[in-house]
């Protein structure tokens, strides 16, 4: 997963469909969390969204996403902040 | 010029509800940006409507993922997807005899062989035909859920049970449907759901709707083929398209503006309720099924039938568009001749004229009944 600073955290999601779907699904269990388009380094085909949240919270928003079959990819990349 | 009469709903409803003008002007004035292609505020608020217009097709049609919803052209580009992509030459597929050409000419380039059941019988009637013309090489069951031309309908859930139980995958053409009756995808065992945005729905032209069960889902993105490749922001790097649905099967940019519409169009008429839309159809239908029933210069096809939204007719020794020319001059939308549906034409044997089709929508009115019935009158009388 990548980072945007040091709280923040990025899920990677396989399209702007299944970004969508996860951040409505989070909401639902009070987890905030904002769609963004991944950089070009962080992903492996070029042009992806991923989910950026509290990295805090990280873990359980995983395992919802997973839960739910969201498929949840790793979002490559380093540091940005 | 007297006031505009609209009786072609079943070609395209109109007037659209004023939520529908609302929500395709906001788009377009404020926030229309690409869905799915950039980060910035209208990339992903257009992005948002694309997504909640997937959730409220799932809501309306009893689907879970919004990612089981992919959007198309129209009714046509949807089913052209479905047969194209499942029927092969060496299947066999069974359709109705009022399925529209937007299944048969797909189904006719697929190569495959296909058979025809009747659905203007008893149930138990059409269900032994079906199962009759089924065989070891039946793949694919295709039917509309209600005809563009009449009032006949095939029964949509006793045909999935059927399917489901031979492993017979099937498709429902909801052009008609969509909006008037409930369906629900995964109850009445439909595979593949296809719907236009612009009749029933109350959306505008421009798009419609590829629908897949949590059943077929497994199937669906090794079996659905696009029809055309292009950009959709997912995966630039690639040469291919993604793997993933919906975008697999959305190549180029999605008609928001049309969405945002369709969105708009579906919460309007969910509001009003789906069976009040229908109720206040079919009031329309018994009205002029009483008015021209019983005259003898007119003769109306499916008579029997109490119940509907469509009605079709002739006037004895007159040509169909000649009637719908002269109706035209009286400030009245109707539509004659085939209407795209040469099996459904021939099963009523309405012969090398066609037929003129009187179609109801939401805002058609009682009144609006009467004026066709005198102006009718009036044309044959002279």
């Amino acid at each position: 997963m990548g980072k945007r600073n040091s709280q923040s955290c990025i899920l990677a999601l396989p399209s702007v469909t299944y970004a969508m779907r996860a951040s409505e699904l989070l909401k639902k269990y009070n987890i905030s969390s904002r769609v963004i388009s991944l950089e070009p380094y962080m992903t492996k085909k070029g042009c992806a969204n991923g989910i950026e949240l509290d990295c805090r919270v990280m873990s359980r928003a995983r395992s919802i996403l997973m839960d739910n079959n969201i498929p949840v990819s790793e979002a490559t990349g380093g540091v940005y902040g | 010029m007297d006031k505009l009469i609209y009786f072609d709903n079943a070609a395209t409803t109109f007037p659209k509800p004023d939520e529908v003008y609302r929500a395709v002007q906001k788009c377009i004035e404020e926030y229309c940006g690409n869905p799915g292609r950039s980060g910035h505020r209208l990339s992903l608020e257009s992005a948002r409507t694309v997504y909640r217009c997937r959730e409220s097709l799932c809501s309306l049609f009893g689907l879970r993922e919004p990612e089981n919803v992919i959007f198309t052209l129209n009714t046509t580009y949807a089913l052209n997807i479905a047969i194209s992509s499942v029927a092969k030459k060496e299947d066999h597929v069974l359709i109705s005899n009022i399925e529209h050409n937007s299944v048969i000419r797909p189904l006719v380039k697929s190569g495959c062989k296909y058979s025809v059941f009747n659905c203007f019988a008893p149930r138990e009637k059409v269900m032994a035909d079906i199962v009759s013309k089924i065989t070891p090489k039946t793949r694919l069951i295709i039917c509309s859920h209600q005809s563009n031309v009449s009032p006949l309908k095939n029964h949509i859930r006793e045909i999935g049970k059927l399917a489901r139980k031979r492993g017979i995958t099937f498709i429902v053409d909801a052009a008609q449907s969509a909006g008037i009756y409930d369906i629900n995808i995964e109850r009445d065992n439909i595979d593949i759901l296809c719907v236009p945005s612009h009749k029933g729905l109350y959306g505008i032209q421009g798009c419609g709707a590829l629908l897949f069960s949590s059943r077929y889902k497994g199937n669906a993105a090794a079996e659905l083929i696009p029809l055309i490749s292009g950009g959709n922001g997912v995966n630039s790097l690639e040469e291919t398209m993604p793997p993933l649905l919906p975008e697999r099967l959305e190549a180029g940019t999605l008609p928001t503006p049309a969405i945002a519409g369709l969105e708009a169009g579906i919460s309007t008429i969910r509001e009003i309720g789906i069976e009040t839309v229908r109720e206040h159809e079919d009031m329309l239908y018994r009205r002029l099924r009483e008015r021209l029933i019983n005259d003898r210069r007119i003769i109306v096809y499916c008579k029997e039938f109490a119940h509907s939204n469509i009605l079709l007719f002739n006037v004895k020794e007159r040509s169909s568009i000649e009637i719908t020319e002269e109706l035209d001059r009286e400030g009245i939308c109707v539509r004659g001749g085939f209407h795209c549906s040469p099996l459904a034409h021939n099963l009523l044997n309405t012969g090398e004229n066609g037929a003129v089709r009187v179609s109801f929508g939401a805002f058609n009115t009682l009144e609006e009944v009467d004026v066709f019935c005198n102006k009718l009158n009036g044309i044959i009388k002279s």
